[in-house]
């Protein structure tokens, strides 16, 4: 895998740490398929290849929760999760905290996370169309 | 398109319109938590003094930035940070801008920040590629 990233750098020329595996931090101990969607098969059918696994909104909804205790600038990570909850189809506080448990079980949501909770869902709801 | 290798990239992206400033920023923080733990390397890349953005805001996070990435990861303060044009804000900022927060960030936030009245988290600045609490001396 580290090669293949070499080599698209090379042929692209991305920066040599294009491919982030950072994101580690954020995942759980254990991560089931359900997480994901195959997003393609290269070559497609049984012959040996590449497959490209998508995370599910869902998903990234529960990271971006956790990403919460970080500050930006911009407040990136809040505006993305009001996205992404808004695509999984939160609507409320209960449901948001039932997600991130869903896919971080063993795991306390960060008190700083938790507080925004209710700014996530005002923002989501304003977002709905009228 | 290349990732700022130094304040002074991100100020002249944000200027140029190339980038966001917060999204130039973390292209940064990326570049500079990848050196760890090369502290010459990490140096490098506060030295030398970022254009002002004319973005009072903006240029309160420069001096903030360089000021606490140093203080944290032990290297030097770079002079630069000290430019009036650094503390310039005429009120108090909230980063995040989340009321529920307010007495946290006002509790916590580290000097750098607070002495240009920026409030945020206690440990600000994290990216995935944060280094991990064990090697973080």
């Amino acid at each position: 895998m580290k090669d293949a990233a070499a080599y698209a750098a090379t042929l692209l020329r991305l920066p040599d740490d294009w491919l982030n595996n950072a994101v580690g931090g954020f995942t759980p101990e254990s991560e089931s398929d359900d997480f994901f969607l195959l997003q393609g098969d290269y070559p497609r059918g049984d012959r040996p290849g590449l497959k490209v696994f998508m995370a599910k909104p869902e998903y990234l909804c529960a990271m971006k929760l956790k990403a919460l205790t970080r500050a930006s600038f911009e407040d990136r990570d809040f505006n993305d999760l009001v996205e992404l909850a808004s695509t999984a189809g939160i609507e409320d506080a209960e449901q948001l905290m039932d997600l991130f448990f869903r896919f971080y079980p063993d795991e306390e949501l960060d008190p700083v996370a938790k507080a925004r909770i209710p700014e996530a869902i005002e923002a989501i709801r304003r977002r709905r169309p009228r | 398109m290349s990732r700022p290798q130094s304040l002074q990239e991100v100020a002249d992206d944000a200027v140029s319109g190339r980038k966001s400033f917060g999204h130039a920023l973390d292209e940064f923080l990326d570049a500079f938590y990848l050196d760890h733990p090369n502290k010459p390397q990490q140096q490098r890349r506060l030295d030398e003094a970022p254009n002002f953005t004319g973005n009072p805001l903006q240029d309160a996070w420069l001096g903030a930035v360089g000021e606490h990435l140093a203080r944290r990861w032990g290297l030097d303060v770079p002079t630069w940070t000290r430019r009036p044009q650094h503390y310039a804000l005429n009120g108090p900022t909230f980063a995040p801008d989340s009321r529920p927060l307010r007495h946290i960030l006002i509790a916590q936030s580290p000097a750098a920040f607070k002495s240009r009245m920026i409030f945020t988290l206690a440990e600000p600045l994290q990216r995935a590629r944060f280094p991990r609490a064990a090697d973080a001396s």
